[in-house]
């Protein structure tokens, strides 16, 4: 748990970079840092691990005031991933990897292991081990950059643009690598970016920075369904409904399956046994996986006015236009009665 | 002979303003002396050099050997080259001239080929776009922008010059070495002192002119540097 | 160029003629060059790790270095005579003193020439700064370090013949007599052979520079 309050930095030429920041990362999440360039979102990173430190306010890491720790014992716990990411050339991939349970002194064995282990667990062939960093393409790269920065298990992971250099190709399949990654591992996660997109995919919870100071601090959803001041919602943009699409699993909004489009999937049950039950995209029938718009998608191609949602070969509910246009209409209702 | 009384700082110090005061005659014909031997040398090799330095540009191949050969001249000692001249060029400064053009060549080609290659792709690109010859983004683009980096070498070359010119005074080329020698011989430490003074002297004080006109064409550029005082000076009554 | 041919055929003759007293100058000569040379290291690399580190130290330490790499070499080998006399000290100190400045330079460049990034990805790791210059910048810095070593090396072989003004001996003594007896076989001999000295030296020294780079360390390949 990382816990921010009042915190402000300002830099010995006068600027300040962040003023009266708080708030707090729970335990095993990953929360966003998000905002336009210049608007504090990497130093309010760089005060987790003490590259810089507050000039007013406390940066506690499970309760402690992080300027009581040990600056670079708190930096072999916290891993640090940059978009430069900053590999060291003359050291192979193996190497870097090793660099930290190195510095902490673990035994050979362990680290051979280490290192392994995390090859696999980023998706990188054995063979490039012993390969040096100039012979790797751009997404390899960054890979050994996270595979380096989780080496000795760290309890929080900063992560500063970590994808912000890749083709959008690179960088979509490595987001949904990383999100993979993130539910089998238990760490902390403060991810900064500049593009909102990212942050919404990526995000257990997003801090939106404006000059120096947190404006929504809130769950995708949330900002995306009441943003809280017009910065906000610019940032965001007039396509919020489709980021909001994006960002929902169709579970969220299917109907029973027995309701009244059971006759409108009946036919759909072979293409559903065919694919499995896995997500496809001949297929029309939707896994539990896919997000609302693609469900949109895949309506709008179709000739069916409704489609099973199919886990395991079972159909576990049904997605159908006014489904998706309750899921909407019920919140803007629940707005518009609020204010 | 080497003055042996234990004097102090102040009056070796005051031995040697008096030395140079006494003989500020000779001292101002060996300035005049060295810097022509430094201009003559540079104006036969920076044109020279600037020309190899553009062909380097249009051919790899010819540029690894140009390098290479010009490399090679730098490792030969400058005695040797001296000695190994004379039979051909008599002593004096012809072949004191020849050797410094030659020892020249390496940093005016180097900065010429690195300064024009270095030009931002995108504004040679622009000019192609704009239906410049090659001769024409050569002459308005490259070598403009160029300059600074070009004129780098030339600094870096004339301070090289000046101190291997020192050396040519040994097969009667004249200026400050004349002094040195001279001194050494006759084991005459003014002599040493003064005329090793004078001669570093004179090649800071045209580093620093050079390194003044290098600042002023690289703010011409806009670049973003930190001002020398002359350069700010200068700078300011230009504008 | 048939002159030229001759005398140079001439300098071989000479050269094989007197071969013990060729090899008596040539250790000479790389008495001189080695000891200055090696002391010259010793002081510039921790010298211009002191001046890459500390932002105060390098304008001083660059200052001095570059004044001191303006003097001519004639006049640094002139001045050791006043001051420490004639002989082979004085002359390995005038050449170490020459020497200085492409180790310096090189050393500081090379350490600042490690990527902003690579050095903030080492400090968000939990490097200390001792740990980050040994394994992170002088590695990485070291072909370049390498490259000011080859560069001086190869200037001090042609200083290394005025050290011979002074009495230090080495392959100058055969080119100066030689120009003053006027016996160009004599002066080819010394000069072809310190020639050959310093490409022999700079081809070696080229050699493990291109060995060191090839180690994985790419200085020019940015991260980015």
């Amino acid at each position: 748990m990382i816990e921010f309050e009042n915190v402000t930095k300002t830099y010995p030429d006068g600027t300040t970079a962040i003023e009266n920041v708080s708030f707090s990362v729970e335990a095993g999440t990953t929360t966003v840092l998000v905002g336009p360039s210049g608007c504090g979102k990497t130093t309010t990173m760089k005060l987790v691990n003490r590259l810089e430190d507050p000039t007013d306010g406390t940066v506690s890491v499970d309760g402690t005031d992080n300027r009581e720790l040990d600056e670079i014992d708190l930096r072999r716990n916290t891993g640090y991933v940059i978009q430069e990411i900053g590999l060291f050339d003359h050291r192979t991939v193996g190497e870097n990897i090793a660099t930290v349970p190195k510095l902490v002194g673990w035994d050979d064995e362990r680290i051979d292991e280490r290192v392994r282990e995390l090859l696999d667990l980023m998706d990188l062939s054995r063979g490039f081990r012993d390969q040096y960093p100039s012979e790797l393409s751009g997404g390899q790269r960054q890979r050994v950059g996270v595979a380096r920065a989780l080496a000795a298990d760290p309890d929080v992971l900063l992560m500063d643009e970590p994808f912000g250099a890749l083709d959008p190709i690179t960088r979509d399949r490595l987001q949904n690598e990383f999100l993979d990654i993130q539910e089998r591992i238990n760490t902390t996660i403060l991810f900064v970016t500049h593009d909102i997109d990212e942050a919404l995919k990526m995000g257990d919870r997003i801090a939106i920075f404006d000059v120096g100071e947190v404006v929504q601090y809130d769950t995708p959803q949330a900002i995306l369904d009441d943003p809280k001041n017009e910065f906000v919602a610019d940032f965001i943009g007039e396509d919020r409904s489709f980021k909001r699409l994006d960002i929902t699993p169709v579970t969220e909004v299917m109907g029973p399956p027995d309701g009244e489009y059971a006759a409108a999937i009946d036919g759909n049950t072979d293409a559903t046994t065919a694919t499995d039950g896995g997500s496809s995209y001949d297929g029309e029938a939707l896994s539990p996986d896919d997000s609302v718009k693609a469900a949109l998608d895949r309506l709008l191609r179709s000739d069916a006015p409704a489609l099973p949602v199919v886990e395991n070969g079972e159909v576990i509910g049904v997605v159908a236009d006014e489904h998706i246009r309750a899921s909407f209409g019920r919140r803007s209702d629940a707005r518009q009665g609020a204010t | 002979m080497l003055s042996s009384s234990p004097a102090g700082p102040i009056s070796l110090a005051g031995g040697y303003v008096r030395f140079a005061a006494e003989n500020a005659e000779a001292l101002v014909e060996l300035l005049v002396e060295h810097s022509v031997i430094t201009a003559e040398t540079v104006v036969i090799a920076t044109p020279l050099a600037i020309v190899l330095g553009v062909a380097s540009t249009y051919n790899d191949r010819l540029a690894t050997v140009v390098l290479w050969l010009a490399g090679i001249a730098m490792t030969i000692p400058s005695l040797a080259l001296f000695g190994l001249l004379i039979p051909f060029l008599g002593i004096g400064s012809p072949p004191v001239v020849f050797t410094l053009v030659l020892y020249s060549q390496l940093p005016v080609i180097r900065n010429t080929y690195v300064g024009l290659t270095g030009v931002d792709e995108s504004i040679t690109e622009a000019g192609r776009g704009l239906g410049m010859t090659r001769r024409q983004r050569l002459r308005r683009i490259q070598i403009p922008i160029a300059l600074p980096v070009i004129l780098a070498g030339v600094r870096n070359a004339v301070v090289i010059v000046i101190g291997v010119a020192t050396v040519g005074a040994y097969i009667g080329a004249g200026g400050f070495g004349d002094l040195i020698f001279d001194g050494i011989r006759q084991g005459n430490v003014e002599a040493i002192v003064v005329a090793t003074i004078a001669v570093s002297v004179f090649a800071l004080a045209v580093d620093y002119g050079l390194a003044t006109i290098e600042q002023l064409l690289r703010l011409r550029n806009g670049d973003d540097i930190e001002r020398k005082t002359s350069t700010q000076l200068v700078w300011r009554v230009l504008a | 160029m048939a002159g030229a041919i001759g005398t140079f055929l001439a300098g071989m003759q000479y050269l094989f003629s007197n071969l013990p007293e060729f090899f008596d100058l040539l250790q000479r000569h790389l008495a001189l060059v080695f000891v200055s040379e090696a002391a010259a290291i010793l002081i510039a690399v921790p010298l211009g790790v002191v001046a890459a580190r500390y932002d105060r130290a390098r304008g001083p330490i660059l200052s001095v270095g570059n004044v001191a790499q303006t003097v001519p070499p004639l006049a640094v080998l002139a001045l050791a005579f006043p001051l420490l006399g004639l002989g082979y000290r004085p002359s390995v100190v005038a050449l170490f003193v020459y020497a200085l400045l492409p180790v310096l330079t090189n050393t500081i460049a090379g350490i600042e020439s490690v990527s902003e990034n690579t050095i903030d990805a080492a400090r968000g790791m939990g490097m200390t700064e001792n740990e980050r210059l040994r394994e992170i910048q002088l590695p990485l810095a070291l072909p370049v370090i390498f490259a000011g070593i080859r560069t001086s090396t190869v200037i001090n072989v042609g200083t290394a013949y005025l050290a011979f003004f002074i009495g230090g001996g080495g392959l100058g003594s055969w080119v100066i007599s030689g120009i003053n007896l006027f016996n160009m076989p004599q002066v080819m001999a010394g000069a072809v052979s310190g020639a050959l000295l310093a490409i022999v030296l700079d081809l070696g020294l080229a050699a493990v520079e291109g060995r060191l780079s090839d180690s994985g360390v790419e200085m020019t390949q940015s991260t980015a």
